[in-house]
């Protein structure tokens, strides 16, 4: 039962035998997702070593309201291979949409020489954050259920 | 992440497959294939699609849910885990609701005898999505193999997305004091002030706040976080004399669950809060 908590933090290999039908623009790895995996906290690995901290700041609040951003390096490397001469940080954004949009767009993205990979980090949320999130799902859910069965009514 | 019919739309391209066909062709798939891979890869995607309720409709015409349970009685654990996973996506659906229902053996039968923690992880997203719509009677879902999975996972994992999900409960406990109880407690304690005793008519009389504060220790000795606890620090309120003769619901709530743990907890009676307050404690297993 003892488990390594940094497993969901490795990053996985592209999926390169999908069958034409089903291979979309992009290569990506066969990996699920629930609520369980998603956060508003995420870990980004791969920054190039070069005192980039209030670069990854700037281009981390384009997306929206950040609420930290910490170097965990040294936590970290305790716990699971890093590519050498990078640093990991701890972002937590204000809300699960904008950390899911950060995460769609600057992983695999280049940084400064190096090449970024982002995860979701649920193990960095409070209980009440947990809470939160899993109230805000049942939320979304219904709104969306209304919403497209009134698109598609409108579709006639 | 989620779509709108429009962006669909806008999406496909023109000689392109739309989503309710890809759904079809990806069940498909599943029971034509013999390629592992090719399994894992379209089960991965109809969880994935589970996510987001827009392709529901399309996951039911497909009997896409069959293909989840048949993940679940696989022995392969990549199938298992994609399987658990489009249930825990799809459970907030009415008519996934039903198919849980039917399905429920299979489905807490994987969480107790596997050792996989995403397929627990993603387990007690579930039985909790579960629990607080009310999609299964809790009876039903928490049987004494399940709770005892629950329990062990809570303890002994170090993963803390599992320890946190383990403690997401709530326990409630109803109490009604009588004056009985009151001059047990009075004669126990030593407390005889006269605000606890006949010399007041009932409306007037109040329960002993420390009375209270001992019913919640007890839940948070045996119940949540349970034995082993130990209270390090608290902080409560009375704001409101709490009667005897009168149902009062308990509740108690973990909020962060490290070595020093927090919790709240309150009291009520009619919907009034009569007593709040929240607590440090240690959690000690009994090996430690």
């Amino acid at each position: 039962m003892d488990s390594t908590t940094t497993d969901h933090h490795k990053q996985m290999k592209y999926c390169t035998t999908r069958l034409p039908y089903r291979q979309g623009r992009e290569l990506k790895a066969v990996k699920v997702y629930t609520v369980a995996s998603e956060s508003r906290h995420l870990l980004v690995f791969g920054v190039p070593r070069i005192n980039l901290q209030g670069n990854l700041k700037a281009k981390l609040q384009c997306f929206g309201k950040l609420q930290s951003c910490a170097c965990i390096t040294s936590e970290m490397a305790t716990k699971m291979e890093l590519e050498a001469f990078t640093d990991v940080f701890a972002v937590q954004f204000e809300r699960h949409e904008v950390a899911r949009r950060a995460k769609r767009q600057l992983d695999a993205k280049h940084f400064y020489g190096g090449t970024l990979h982002i995860s979701y980090a649920p193990e960095r949320e409070t209980q009440q954050e947990l809470r939160e999130k899993l109230l805000k799902r049942s939320q979304e859910v219904a709104i969306r259920t209304r919403r497209n069965h009134t698109d598609y009514k409108d579709k006639g | 992440m989620f779509s709108s019919h429009r962006h669909l739309k806008r999406k496909t391209p023109d000689q392109g497959i739309d989503r309710r066909q890809y759904i079809g062709h990806l069940v498909d798939e599943y029971y034509t294939t013999t390629n592992v891979e090719a399994l894992e890869q379209v089960t991965a995607n109809l969880t994935n699609f589970a996510y987001d309720p827009i392709n529901w409709p399309h996951l039911h015409e497909a009997e896409a849910f069959d293909v989840f349970i048949a993940s679940l009685k696989t022995q392969n654990q990549n199938l298992q885990l994609h399987g658990i996973a489009a249930i825990c996506n799809i459970c907030l659906d009415k008519t996934a609701g039903e198919l849980i229902r039917e399905e429920l053996g299979i489905i807490s039968g994987l969480f107790v005898r596997t050792d996989h923690p995403e397929i627990v992880l993603h387990s007690l997203a579930l039985f909790y999505q579960l629990l607080n719509a009310s999609v299964v009677d809790k009876e039903l879902l928490l049987t004494p193999s399940v709770l005892k999975g629950v329990q062990e996972w809570r303890q002994k994992c170090h993963d803390q997305r599992i320890v946190k999900l383990s403690n997401l409960q709530q326990v409630q406990v109803v109490k009604r004091f009588t004056q009985q109880d009151l001059e047990q407690f009075a004669q126990f304690t030593g407390d005889h002030n006269y605000i606890h005793t006949l010399e007041l008519p009932v409306e007037e009389r109040r329960v002993h706040g420390a009375l209270l504060n001992a019913v919640v220790a007890g839940i948070l000795g045996t119940k949540l976080p349970g034995p082993g606890t130990v209270v390090l620090e608290q902080s409560f309120k009375f704001l409101k004399p709490c009667r005897i003769e009168t149902d009062t619901v308990v509740t108690v709530r973990l909020l962060q669950s490290r070595k020093i743990s927090t919790a709240e907890y309150d009291c009520r009676q009619n919907d009034e809060i009569v007593f709040a307050g929240n607590a440090k404690l240690l959690i000690r297993n009994r090996t430690d």
